[in-house]
């Protein structure tokens, strides 16, 4: 008795919050499910539409297009976050002088409004005022079409979400760093370890979990990405940049197909679940707990 | 005991009449939809403080959404149930809000009160109504004029565009307009080219364009109009117009247009505002290029102003519509002192309060008068217009890029916006 009234108990203390993910969050995916087998405009009358919503993905240009730049911002962008935020993680543990002033100066990005930064870079990038090609004129180099050339598009996109998410993912791999024993690093200087061998084989496998958690939300943010290519290149020139959120976003609330912007929810849902799953089970390869 | 019955009776009729006289005489709130900034909402509420002097029993509640987001805040608060009962609508959208039955026929109350509609600007009338009825009456028709810097054609040695000028004319100035390089470049002409409404006019003079008459079938492939879309690609490659890409939106038109470094453009009311306000630029505007045998080539553009299918309260909906819209209405005239938009109506005295004559551009209301009645086209506008616009768009970046002929990038999308033609019939 006690026993079911303590289960019991258990289950009121969390309802509220079964409510709550519920509502805004189970019920949504579920729905959004159900809304891409149908054609609905938000306030007309929902059709049946069968499975009319995912074959028309197959002959969409513009989703293919989105699904091909999404995967090369991700693949462009997620090792540069990763590697580049390791790379000043390692710096920052050193003792040095101004190194709290360092962290906060690397974190700032994180903090600035991505509408802000976007339009910071849009000036920089300017073809004909911006700061960047007004350095490369100096230099004598002949300006750079940053954000305005098919070619050119997509690395710039890339370089402003680096330089926004770096230090994010420099704070947890900083906070890894600092958990890794000390004793570890004097046992190897001992044995005669190099920096390159320790690095290696000691920081390496100890800030593993980190490693892996920075990597799978890295892949999960990349895949969403929307606010860059949305205001620095509103997707554009042409079709270079954009991404699959920002062409779900555009189906949904400028084209009204809420139908059809579910059903490519769905297949980014599938894509960075598919990538989740293959990141797990490689992990139990490489991480250490 | 009869007599008291009689007495009751007589104490319940008054009673009653009472209640009904009160409830006629209640206080209304009706809520008004309408795009702006809604931290200074301007005329709109000149407009409505004097409408509550005139009106004290209708209470008229602003909802004012930035455009961005508008329409889609509109469509959720109508998926809601919480529908504005007076909402504005852009012509864009106009066709899918009919689609989804959004606002109700007001011909009877046009009818019942003799609005005469021959006040409006003709051009205007399309964009309000939907198979043969009016769903609400025009907001904002104006032409998207064609602006040009006077004092870039005097630099070039360049007699200004005249009344009647044709395509041959633009290219012809076009090509000597153009000089320079690098930052110091002079183009011909400059728009961001993100829209359809850019493309248009220039189609509309070759004798295109994007559907046929019935809106049912798609034609930007016939031959005169895919040479024009070349044509337009060929320009700015060589510099002749500006490079789109380097122009995301129309300040970054003017501000080059105001640095004497982009001698012509599309200019909608808003741009000659902002122009206006810029110290020393002089500029005029007139109709676009004419074709061979088709003047009208200068894009007129509405909006409308509706009342919901579902308001509870369609009579002061009306009161308050016609007090806001109607051809000579308080609204008209506060609208016109306030210069926000050019006069819908053609009434010489709303010109009057608009037109600043100490400022350019000079012609603009006998260009608007002679763009109303020869050279002005409504769009072609129908259910799917957005999505189709969204389709097409980048693919024709791909012909202003060189990286495709127009041939090649249109036979790439007819398929799809054939099949959203098809969809959204």
């Amino acid at each position: 008795m006690r026993h079911l009234r303590e289960t019991l108990a258990a289950y009121l203390f969390i309802l509220p919050s079964f409510v709550i993910v519920g509502v805004f969050v189970i019920y949504p995916i579920g729905h959004a499910l159900l809304l891409s087998f149908q054609d609905w405009n938000l306030i007309g009358t929902r059709k049946w539409a069968g499975t009319e919503n995912y074959e028309r993905l197959v002959q969409d240009p513009i989703f293919n297009d989105a699904l091909r730049n999404t995967a090369y911002f991700s693949f462009g962008s997620i090792p540069g976050k990763v590697v580049i935020a390791l790379f000043i993680a390692v710096l920052l543990n050193k003792k040095i002088f101004g190194v709290k002033a360092f962290r906060t100066v690397y974190f700032l990005p994180v903090v600035c409004s991505s509408v802000a930064a976007a339009l910071m870079w849009q000036w920089l990038y300017d073809a004909k005022f911006g700061f960047i090609n007004y350095i490369l004129r100096i230099l004598g180099l002949s300006p750079v079409p940053w954000i305005t050339s098919e070619k050119w598009a997509m690395p710039s996109v890339i370089v402003v979400s680096v330089w926004k998410d770096v230090g994010y993912n420099m704070v947890i791999f900083l906070a890894a760093l600092q958990d890794v024993p000390a004793e570890l690093y004097d046992a190897a200087k001992v044995d005669g370890a190099g920096r390159w061998v320790v690095f290696r084989y000691i920081t390496l496998p100890l800030i593993s979990p980190a490693l892996f958690f920075v990597t799978t939300m890295s892949v999960i943010f990349s895949f969403q990405v929307f606010d860059v290519t949305t205001i620095l290149t509103q997707g554009g020139p042409g079709t270079a940049t954009i991404s699959l959120v920002q062409y779900i976003y555009r189906c949904a609330f400028q084209f009204f197909r809420m139908g059809y912007a579910s059903a490519i929810a769905y297949v980014l849902f599938l894509i960075v679940l598919g990538f989740t799953l293959l990141q797990i089970r490689f992990s139990r390869r490489w991480v250490h707990y | 005991m009869r007599l008291s019955r009689y007495v009751l009776l007589l104490v319940g009729v008054l009673l009653l009449g009472a209640f009904a006289s009160a409830s006629a005489q209640e206080k209304v709130t009706i809520k008004y939809a309408f795009w702006g900034n809604p931290l200074a909402i301007g005329v709109e509420e000149d407009i409505l403080n004097e409408f509550h002097k005139e009106h004290p029993r209708i209470q008229v509640e602003p909802v004012a959404v930035a455009y961005a987001d508008y329409h889609t805040k509109l469509l959720t608060m109508i998926a809601g149930g919480l529908a504005p009962d007076v909402m504005r609508i852009d012509s864009y959208y106009f066709a899918d809000f009919m689609d989804a039955g959004a606002l109700m026929p007001i011909d009877e109350y046009i009818q019942r009160d003799g609005i005469d509609l021959g006040l409006y600007y003709e051009v205007g009338l399309p964009d309000s109504s939907y198979n043969g009825k009016m769903y609400g009456l025009p907001w904002g028709t104006a032409p998207l004029y064609f602006a040009y810097n006077i004092k870039m054609f005097e630099d070039a040695g360049v007699k200004p565009p005249e009344v009647g000028w044709t395509w041959e004319d633009f290219v012809e100035a076009a090509r000597s307009i153009a000089r320079g390089t690098g930052i110091e470049r002079r183009y011909a002409f400059g728009a961001p080219f993100t829209v359809i409404v850019y493309i248009l006019p220039f189609i509309w003079s070759a004798g295109g364009d994007l559907f046929d008459v019935t809106r049912t079938k798609f034609t930007l492939d016939e031959p005169q109009t895919l040479a024009r879309l070349n044509e337009l690609g060929k320009f700015m490659q060589e510099g002749v117009f500006a490079n789109p890409f380097e122009l995301p939106s129309e300040e970054a038109v003017t501000r080059l247009f105001s640095q004497n470094l982009i001698a012509m453009r599309q200019a909608a009311a808003i741009e000659v505002l902002s122009m206006q306000q810029i110290e020393g630029l002089n500029f005029d505007v007139i109709h676009w290029p004419t074709g061979k045998d088709v003047p009208q080539t200068t894009v007129v553009k509405s909006n409308t102003v509706g009342i919901s299918i579902s308001t509870k309260y369609p009579e002061e909906a009306w009161t308050f519509l016609k007090f806001l819209r109607a051809p000579g209405g308080p609204g008209d005239y506060l609208y016109a002192k306030a210069k926000r938009i050019p006069p819908t109506s053609k009434i010489p005295e709303l010109w009057d309060l608009y037109v600043d004559p100490t400022k350019p551009p000079k012609s603009i209301k006998e260009v608007t008068e002679l763009i109303s009645s020869k050279y002005g086209r409504t769009l072609p506008l129908r259910k799917g217009w957005l999505e189709i616009e969204g389709i097409l768009i980048p693919a024709l970046q791909k012909v202003w890029s060189g990286q495709a002929s127009a041939e090649e990038a249109i036979a790439t999308v007819k398929p799809e916006i054939e099949s959203i033609m098809k969809a959204r019939r």
